[in-house]
C-alpha cells in the first residue's frame, strides 16, 4: 500500500500540537514567573510552529483550491471543522496577545488573552488528535489517541519554551520550570504507554513495528524525561549552556517521541474493512 | 427520508464484473479507480467440501454515514430529497478524510482530480423516477435492486421479501453506522461470512 | 411488449448535471448555503446540453447477439447499456459487450489498409488505399496459384463469435482451396454439431448458442433438474446465463454439475460431481451402467425411437437390414417413389423369441417387440444389438470402480445418476471434451444418454428442437450443415434419401453445369479432389463437417511442401499464436510463407509475427447485418451500423471482393472453383445485399428501416419457440416423422461414425475417401473407455501438476485483451493452483511461476484457491497487445509470456474430429519471475484508453457498387 503515513497531517499535528502547548506554556508563563522578553519570542515561535503545520495540513489537500468550502461547513463540527476552529482562534488569540504584550497598562487584558491562549493551545494539541477518533479504524478508535497526542505534544511544548525561553532572554530563569517541565514529559510519557498498551490490548503487535515503537519510547519517554529531571536537578542556579542543551536535547526527544507516536497511528491504520484494497489483492475470479 | 439503496443477491451473482464495469463507462472513471469492485469470498473450505460466494461492495448508503460526520466542507452530504449519500466534487478538498472514516473502504481518490468520488446510486440517471443505476440495468444475474426500503412496492422491497430472514445480511458496521445495502444468501448456497 | 421510451423532459445526460452541481455550488459560495439536493431546471436547461440519440443493435462480442442501446451524441457513441426487452437478457449487458466503446475508438483499431515495410517482426507498415491493397492480395493469391497451384492458397478461421467463423468456408469453397485451419473447429463444437446431426439429425447439447432451451422455458415450466456436464455456462453465456439459471433454480430446478473445477455453476449446484480433469468418460460409462443395470431409462422410447434394438453385424459394424437376412423381403415403409428412405432393420423379437425384419412404424403397430440389450445369430454370425454394445462398454463401470476412477465419492454419483434418471431432465455439455482425444466418446456418449432415458423432444428435456420450421410433412432430411454441396457439385449424401435419390441429385448437379458449358463430371470430381485434399482428412474424416484440416499435416506441410506446397495465407480471424499449440512451430512454419494477408479490427501476436498486408475491419458498432449472429433465444435483430470510422469494411465484403479480384487476376471466373459460390449470403456491396435482408424482417427498404431497428425485431411467439414430439407427427408417407437419421430414428450407435470412417461418408458420396495404412478409421460408434494420453493416473514424477483450462466472462477467445477496463480487472491470467500444493512449492498467491509440458513452457501469476484439486492447475488463454506498443524498448508479439497453449498438444488427437488437446495434459511448475513486456498494474493501460472520438463518422468504402 501506498504512502501509508500521511506525513504532511503528522508534521501538522506535531508541530501545531508542539506550538500550540509551548504558546500555553508561555501564557502560564504570565502566572508561574519569566519574562517579557521570553513569553514574546515562545509566542513568535510557537505561532511560526502553529502557522506552519497549518500549512502542512494544506499540503495534504489534493484539492486546495476549493478549501473556501471548509470556511462554510466550519459548523458542522467536523473533526477538521474543529480542528480549523481552534487554529483560527489560537492565531488571532496570540496575535493579539502579543500585540498585548507590546503595550503597556493592558495586563488585564493581556492575562486575559494569556488564560485564552492556555485553553487553546492545549485544546489545539488535543482536537488535532481528536479528530481521528473514527470508527473505521480500531487503532485510532479511542479517546486514548487524542490524550496521547496533548500529551506528547505538552512534553514537546513545555521543553521548546524552556528552550526558546532560555535562548531568548538571560534574563529568564529556568527555576519555576523544573517540576512543571518533568511533568509535562511523564504526562507525555505516561500517554504513549497509555497508547501503545491500548494498540496492543486492539489486537496490534506494537513489536511489529519495532523500530518506531522503539523511537516513541527511547525518545519520547526516556530521553524526554531523563533531559527534565536533568533540567529539574540544575534548574536551580545551572550552567545556562547545559540547560540549553538539556532543553534542546529534550525538546528532540519529546518531539521525536510525539512522531513516533503518530507514525504508529498511521502504521496501524488498516480499516475495519478494506474492501477495494482486499479486491485488487484477492483478484476477483 | 427514503432510504434508498441496492440490494444485491449474491444467490444470483456469478462474479462477472459487468457491474464494475457499467460504473466505470457511466461515470468515466480514469484506471484505477472505482465507485463498485467485486469480491470473492472463498472457496472455504478443503476441496472439494468447499463452498464461495462473490460479494459486490460499493458504498453501502449507511444511515449513520460517518463519511458526512468527518467531511470538513460539507461535499460528503445527504441529498435531503432522496436521501442518497453523495460527493460534491466541486467542494471536495481532497483531504481523504472520508475515506479513512468509511468503515468498508468503499470511496475512491481521484488522484488526477484530486477529489474522492463513490458510488452515486447513478443519482443523475435515477432523477427521473424510473432508470436504474447503470450497475442494476446491466447486472447479468439479475442480482442487482435498486429502490428505496420503505417502500413496500419498490424493486428491493420485494426481493427481500422473497426470502427468509436468514437469507438476509448486511455488512457488519464498527459502531452503529447501519448500512442499507441489503445482501441476499441462502445458506444452502454458502454461509455469509461475516469477518471477510 | 412495449418499449420503455424516455421523455425528453426527464432524460437528463452527465454533462447537465454536472452543470447543476456546479451551478448549485456556486450558488452556495457566498454564505453558507446548503445544497442538499439535486436541483430542478426547466427543460430548457436540461436539453440544452448536447442532444443524445438512442440506437439499437446487436453485441457481436460472442456468439450470444445480446441486444442493446447505444447512445450517440454528435455522432459519437457515449453509452451502451442492455436492452430490457432481450427475452433473456433482460437488459443485461457483460463486460464484453460495455467494452467496445473503447474498442472501437482504440488508437489500436486499424481504420485503413496497411502493407508491411521492413521485414516481419518490425511491426512498420504504411496506409494505402482499398484498391491498391485488394490488388496486392489478388497479385500475390494469383502468383502463388499459378505456380504452384489453388492448394496453395490457406485459409486461417476463427471460432465462435468471431468474424471468422463461417465466411472463410465460404472462401475456400469459391476458391477451391481446401487448407483452412482453426483453433476451434474439431476442437471446438465440430464434435457436437456431428452428433447432433448424425444421432437426432438435428441440434446437439451444447450449452450455448440455441440449444438446450427448455431448461430456460419460464412460461410452461416442466424440467426438473438439468445436467451442467463441464459448462458454465454464466462465463460463456454471460449476459443472460447467470440470472437464466437463476431464475431456473428459483423455479425450482435441481442442478448437477460435473466439473473438477469449483465453477459459479458448480458452487451453486445441488450435487457437484468434482471429477478428476477429463476423467468424464469413465463417469458417464458409470452412469449408463448405472441406468442399465437399475433399469431408469426408458425401455419404450429406446424399443422404438432409436437404433439400440437393431441387431449389429460385427463385421461390418453396421445393423443388419432386413433384406440381408431375408432377400424377399418387402418393406412396408419403402417409399414407393424411391425418393425417401426408410430401412427396415433386423431385431430380436420378444414376441416370438426369434430374429425378425424390424420395420419403421409407430410403435404400436410394430409387429415386433425388440429386445433393447441382447445378442442373437444372423446369418449364422453371433450379433449383439447396438445396446448390448453399449452395455458391454458399460458393464465394468460399477460405482465402486467409477468412484475409483474419477475420484468421486460414490455415493455422491449415485444421488447424481438418481437425480437424472428419476426426473425430466437432460444433460447439456460444455466444450472443454471437444478439445481433447475424448471428444467423440464425450458427445456421443452424453447425447445417448438422453436417448437410452427418453429424454428427446418432450417437454422437460434438454434434446428439443425449436420453432414451427422444426416439424416434417415429409420423411425428415439433412445435409449436413445444409449446405448446397449436392446441388451445385453433385457431392455429399442427403441423409433421409434413398441411393436412387442420392445418386440423381449427384448426377442433376453435373447436368446443371454441363448446361452451362462447363464439364460437370469434372466439376464434381474436382470438389471431391479439393475435399480429400483437406491435410489428415483421410485419417479423420469428420473434419470435411466443417471444412476444416488436421492442425500437425499443415504445419508439416508449410514446413517441408508436402504434400503441396502452401505459399499465401488469408487469415480471416485474430491471433492464432493464443488459441493453438505449437506456437514456436507454428511461427517457423508461417515463415516459410511468401505472403500473408489478415483482416481483422486490430494488430495481434500474427500481424507482427506473420502480416504482409493488413486488411481493416469493423468493429461491431460499426456492422451492420441482417442475417448471421443476429438472433438470441426467440428474437433477431437488425444490426445497425452506429457509427463508422475511416476505411474498416465489412468482413464479408472483403472475402467477396477479394475472390472477385483474384479471378481477375487469373483470367475469369472460371479458374477457380464454383466463384458464386455463396451462402450464408456473402455479398460484394451492402446495396446487393440489402434486399435479401429487408426481406428476412419483412421491410421494403432495409436502409431506411435500421435507422429503426428497434421496431423491426422479428419475435417467434414462446408457444411457436417451444415444440415438442415432432416425431410423432404423422406426415405424408402415412407414418411418424421421426428423425432426420439414416435409420429415421434417434441414432444412439452413431451409425454414420462407422461409415465415416470407412467411406468419408457422408462428404464424399458418391465417391469415397480411403484410408491410409497407417492409422485405423474404425471410429468408435458408442461412448467407449478413453482417457487423455497424458492423464493423471499415470505415474508422472516429472509432471506431477494436470492442466486444465476454463473461460472467464471477460475475455472472448483472442479478443478485449486491449480493452483497458477489463485488463485493469484482469490484467493476466490467473494460474489457479491449490494452496497446499502452493505452500510445497513455496508459492504466495500473487507469486510468479513458470510452467512447463513436453511441448512448450510459459508463466503465469499464481492464484491459490481450494477451488481446484491438489495436483490440478486451472489456467485460461491469454496474450498481450502491449508487448508491440510503441513505448516498449523491445517489442515482441505478445504471445509467450502467458500462453497455456505453448504447453499444450496437437501431436495426438480424437480419431473421428482430429481434435487436438488445448487441456488435460501433464505439466509441472516452479516459483519464477514476471515476464517482459507486459502491463499489470491499472494506471499502465492509458495506451489502450480511446482516442478516436474525434474521427469522423465516415461512408463504408463498399457500400455501393
Amino acid at each position: 500500500m501506498e504512502e501509508i503515513i500521511q506525513w504532511p497531517l503528522v508534521l501538522f499535528s506535531l508541530l501545531a500540537g508542539a506550538g500550540g502547548c509551548a504558546f500555553a506554556f508561555a501564557g502560564a508563563s504570565e502566572f508561574v514567573g519569566g519574562t517579557k522578553r521570553a513569553r514574546f519570542a515562545v509566542g513568535i515561535v510557537s505561532l511560526v510552529l502553529v502557522v506552519v503545520g497549518g500549512l502542512f495540513s494544506v499540503l495534504h489537500l489534493a484539492s486546495p483550491q476549493h478549501v473556501m468550502a471548509a470556511v462554510r461547513h466550519v459548523f458542522s463540527f467536523s473533526g477538521v471543522s474543529v480542528e480549523l476552529m481552534v487554529l483560527g482562534l489560537l492565531v488571532v488569540v496570540g496575535v493579539v496577545y502579543l500585540v498585548l504584550s507590546k503595550r503597556s497598562g493592558v495586563d488585564g487584558a493581556r492575562k486575559g488573552f494569556a488564560v485564552a491562549g492556555i485553553v487553546l493551545g492545549l485544546l489545539l494539541a488535543f482536537v488535532t488528535g481528536h479528530g481521528y477518533v473514527i470508527s473505521a479504524k480500531a487503532a485510532w478508535f479511542t479517546e486514548i489517541l487524542p490524550i496521547a497526542y496533548l500529551g506528547t505534544s505538552l512534553a514537546a511544548g513545555a521543553l521548546l519554551f524552556l528552550l526558546v525561553s532560555l535562548a531568548a532572554d538571560k534574563e529568564f530563569s529556568a527555576k519555576p520550570w523544573g517540576v512543571p517541565v518533568v511533568a509535562a514529559s511523564i504526562v507525555g510519557a505516561v500517554t504513549i504507554v497509555a497508547y501503545l498498551a491500548y494498540l496492543q490490548s486492539a489486537g496490534f503487535d506494537v513489536a511489529s513495528q519495532a523500530l518506531v515503537t522503539g523511537l516513541a519510547v527511547a525518545c519520547g519517554i526516556v530521553v524526554a524525561i531523563g533531559c527534565s529531571i536533568a533540567i529539574l536537578r540544575c534548574a536551580a542556579g545551572g550552567n545556562r549552556q547545559t540547560l540549553t542543551v538539556l532543553a534542546a536535547v529534550g525538546f528532540v526527544g519529546a518531539l521525536a517521541g510525539g512522531l513516533a507516536v503518530r507514525m504508529l497511528m498511521w502504521l496501524f491504520s488498516e480499516g475495519f474493512m478494506e474492501l477495494f484494497e482486499a479486491a485488487r489483492v484477492v483478484l476477483n475470479c | 427520508m427514503p432510504k434508498k439503496c441496492l440490494v444485491i443477491n449474491l444467490d444470483r451473482c456469478t462474479g462477472c464484473d459487468s457491474c464494475i464495469v457499467s460504473c466505470k463507462f457511466e461515470n468515466s472513471l480514469p484506471l484505477g479507480v472505482y465507485y463498485n469492485r467485486v469480491l470473492a469470498v472463498g472457496p472455504t473450505g478443503t476441496y472439494p467440501d468447499i463452498e464461495r460466494y462473490n460479494l459486490p461492495v460499493q458504498c453501502q448508503q449507511c444511515e449513520h454515514a460517518r463519511c458526512i460526520e468527518v467531511c470538513p466542507t460539507g461535499a460528503s452530504y445527504r441529498d435531503t430529497e432522496t436521501g442518497v449519500v453523495l460527493v460534491n466534487r466541486d467542494d471536495c478538498i481532497g483531504c481523504r478524510y472520508c475515506m479513512y472514516a468509511c468503515p468498508y473502504g468503499v470511496r475512491s481518490f481521484d488522484k488526477e482530480a484530486g477529489v474522492v468520488g463513490k458510488c452515486t446510486l447513478c443519482s443523475q440517471l435515477t432523477a427521473d423516477g424510473y432508470s436504474k443505476p447503470a450497475c442494476v440495468h446491466n447486472c447479468p444475474g439479475g442480482a442487482r435492486f435498486y429502490g428505496d426500503l420503505e417502500d413496500p412496492e419498490s424493486d428491493v422491497s420485494k426481493e427481500l421479501a422473497k426470502y427468509d430472514d436468514e437469507c438476509i445480511h448486511q455488512l457488519p458496521a464498527p459502531d452503529g453506522e447501519a448500512p442499507l445495502t441489503r445482501y441476499i444468501l441462502s445458506p444452502k448456497y454458502a454461509s455469509w461470512k461475516e469477518n471477510l | 411488449m412495449e418499449d420503455k421510451e424516455r421523455t425528453p423532459r426527464a432524460s437528463m445526460t452527465r454533462r447537465s448535471f454536472a452543470k447543476l452541481s456546479a451551478l448549485a455550488g456556486a450558488a452556495g459560495a457566498v454564505g453558507l448555503a446548503a445544497h442538499g439536493s439535486l436541483t430542478e431546471t426547466d427543460q430548457a436547461f436540461a436539453q440544452s446540453g448536447v442532444e443524445r440519440v438512442k440506437h439499437h443493435t446487436v453485441c457481436h462480442n460472442c456468439y450470444n447477439n445480446c441486444p442493446c442501446w447505444v447512445y450517440t451524441e454528435d455522432g459519437v457513441a457515449v453509452k451502451i447499456e442492455g436492452d430490457e426487452n432481450g427475452t433473456l437478457s433482460k437488459g443485461a449487458l457483460c463486460t464484453k459487450a460495455l467494452n467496445q466503446l473503447h474498442l472501437v475508438y482504440s488508437p489500436r483499431h486499424v481504420l485503413h489498409p496497411m502493407k508491411r515495410v521492413g521485414e516481419r517482426g518490425t511491426n512498420e507498415w504504411e496506409a494505402i488505399s482499398w484498391d491498391e491493397a485488394l490488388d496486392l492480395a489478388a497479385e500475390q493469391m494469383a502468383t502463388a496459384v499459378k505456380k504452384y497451384g489453388m492448394y496453395s492458397v490457406m485459409v486461417g478461421a476463427g471460432g465462435g463469435g468471431t468474424y471468422g467463423n463461417v465466411f472463410q468456408r465460404v472462401t475456400q469453397d469459391a476458391l477451391g482451396a481446401p487448407v483452412c485451419i482453426s483453433a476451434g473447429g474439431c476442437q471446438c463444437y465440430l464434435p457436437a454439431d456431428c452428433a447432433g446431426q448424425w444421432m437426432r439429425g438435428g441440434s446437439n447439447n451444447r450449452h450455448e448458442g440455441n440449444n438446450a432451451r427448455e431448461m430456460w422455458n419460464a412460461w410452461n415450466p416442466t424440467m426438473e433438474a438439468v445436467v451442467l456436464w463441464g459448462a458454465q455456462t454464466s462465463a460463456s453465456g454471460a449476459a443472460y446465463a447467470a440470472r437464466a439459471n437463476a431464475d431456473m433454480r428459483e423455479r425450482g430446478i435441481k442442478t448437477i454439475v460435473v466439473d473438477p473445477y469449483f465453477t459459479e455453476e458448480a458452487a451453486k449446484a445441488d450435487i457437484w460431481l468434482p471429477v478428476r480433469p477429463m476423467s468424464d468418460i469413465a463417469m458417464l460409462l458409470g452412469w449408463f451402467n448405472y441406468i442399465i443395470s437399475n433399469n431408469l431409462y426408458d425401455e419404450e422410447f429406446c424399443k422404438y425411437w432409436t437404433n439400440y434394438p437393431f441387431l449389429i453385424n460385427p463385421e461390418t459394424r453396421l445393423p443388419w437390414r432386413a433384406e440381408e437376412v431375408w432377400p424377399d423381403y418387402v418393406n412396408p415403409s419403402a417409399d414407393p417413389n424411391g425418393v425417401y428412405d426408410t430401412p427396415a432393420f433386423v431385431c430380436f423379437d420378444a414376441r416370438t423369441n426369434s430374429i425378425q425384419p424390424f420395420p419403421f412404424t409407430l410403435p404400436e403397430n410394430s409387429p415386433v417387440d425388440p429386445v433393447v440389450f441382447t445378442t442373437a445369430v444372423v446369418n449364422g454370425v453371433e450379433c449383439p444389438t447396438a445396446g448390448q454394445i453399449q452395455w458391454q462398454e458399460a458393464e465394468p463401470w460399477t460405482l465402486k470402480k467409477t468412484a475409483e476412477v474419477t475420484w468421486v465419492d460414490a455415493d455422491r454419483i449415485e444421488e447424481a445418476v438418481k437425480l437424472y434418471a428419476t426426473t425430466k431432465s437432460g444433460i447439456g455439455t460444455g466444450q472443454f471434451a471437444d478439445m481433447s482425444e475424448l471428444s467423440s466418446n464425450f458427445i456421443f456418449g452424453t447425447m445417448a444418454l438422453d436417448m437410452l432415458c427418453g429424454k428427446v423432444d418432450k417437454p422437460g428435456v434438454v434434446l428439443t428442437e425449436q420453432k414451427p420450421e422444426s416439424r416434417w410433412t415429409h420423411r425428415p432430411t439433412q445435409f449436413w450443415c445444409t449446405r448446397p454441396y449436392q446441388e451445385t457439385f453433385g457431392v455429399g449424401w442427403t441423409v433421409g434419401l434413398t441411393l436412387e435419390e442420392n445418386t440423381r441429385r449427384s448426377q442433376a448437379a453435373v447436368d446443371a453445369w454441363n448446361a452451362k458449358g462447363v464439364d460437370g463430371e469434372k466439376k464434381r470430381q474436382d470438389f471431391v479432389d479439393y475435399q480429400r485434399a483437406r491435410l489428415g482428412s483421410d485419417r479423420h474424416k469428420a473434419v470435411h463437417q466443417w471444412q476444416l484440416n488436421e492442425l500437425a499435416p499443415v504445419r508439416e506441410a508449410l514446413l517441408t511442401g508436402e504434400p503441396y506446397k502452401i505459399s499465401v495465407r488469408w487469415e480471416q480471424v485474430g491471433n492464432k499464436y493464443c488459441t493453438m499449440s505449437n506456437g514456436e512451430e507454428w511461427n517457423q512454419a508461417y515463415a516459410t510463407l511468401d505472403y500473408c494477408i489478415q483482416q481483422y479490427p486490430m494488430m495481434t501476436s500474427t500481424t507482427f509475427e506473420d502480416v504482409d498486408l493488413f486488411l481493416p475491419l469493423q468493429e461491431w458498432l460499426e456492422f451492420e447485418h441482417g442475417s448471421e449472429m443476429v438472433t438470441q433465444f426467440n428474437q433477431t435483430f437488425m444490426r445497425k451500423q452506429v457509427v463508422h470510422l475511416g476505411e474498416t469494411a465489412d468482413p464479408f465484403i472483403v472475402a467477396t471482393q477479394l475472390v472477385d479480384r483474384l479471378c481477375e487476376k487469373l483470367g475469369g471466373d472460371d479458374q477457380i472453383l464454383d466463384r458464386d459460390f455463396q451462402f450464408n449470403g456473402t455479398y460484394r456491396t451492402k446495396e446487393d445485399i440489402y434486399p435479401e435482408w429487408a426481406k428476412a424482417f419483412g421491410v421494403d427498404d432495409w436502409e431506411e428501416a435500421v435507422q429503426h431497428s428497434e421496431d423491426h425485431t422479428v419475435t417467434v411467439p414462446i408457444e411457436d419457440l417451444y415444440q415438442y414430439y415432432q416425431y410423432l407427427d404423422i406426415v405424408d408417407d402415412g407414418l411418424p416423422a421421426g428423425f432426420a437419421t439414416l435409420s429415421r430414428k434417434c441414432e444412439p450407435y452413431v451409425t454414420m461414425a462407422v461409415l465415416n470412417g470407412r467411406y468419408g461418408f457422408p462428404y464424399m458420396f458418391p465417391f469415397t475417401q480411403d484410408s491410409p495404412d497407417d492409422y485405423d478409421t474404425e471410429y468408435d460408434a458408442v461412448c467407449t473407455y478413453k482417457e487423455q494420453s497424458e492423464n493423471m493416473l499415470d505415474d508422472d514424477p516429472d509432471y506431477p501438476f494436470y492442466l486444465t483450462t476454463g473461460r472467464v466472462a471477460h475475455y472472448h477467445h483472442t479478443t478485449l485483451r486491449n480493452a483497458p477496463y477489463s485488463r485493469e480487472l484482469m490484467p493476466v491470467p490467473d494460474c489457479r493452483i491449490n494452496p497446499r500444493d502452493a505452500e510445497k512449492l513455496g508459492i504466495e498467491h500473487g507469486d510468479w511461476v513458470r510452467l512447463w509440458s513436453r511441448r512448450g513452457e510459459t508463466r503465469g501469476r499464481a492464484y491459490l484457491t481450494e477451488g481446484v484439486r491438489p495436483g490440478v492447475v486451472m489456467m485460461e488463454r491469454f496474450y498481450f497487445p502491449e508487448s508491440f506498443d510503441e513505448t516498449q524498448k523491445n517489442p515482441s508479439g505478445g504471445w509467450r509470456q502467458c500462453n497455456v497453449n505453448l504447453m499444450a498438444r496437437d501431436d495426438v488427437v480424437n480419431p473421428n474430429f482430429a481434435s487436438a488437446s488445448w487441456r488435460g495434459y501433464r505439466i509441472n511448475i516452479e516459483k519464477s519471475e514476471k515476464p517482459e513486456g507486459i502491463w499489470v498494474e491499472p494506471e499502465e493501460f492509458q495506451p489502450f484508453m480511446p482516442t478516436l472520438q474525434s474521427e469522423p463518422n465516415t461512408e463504408e468504402v463498399f457500400h455501393r457498387a
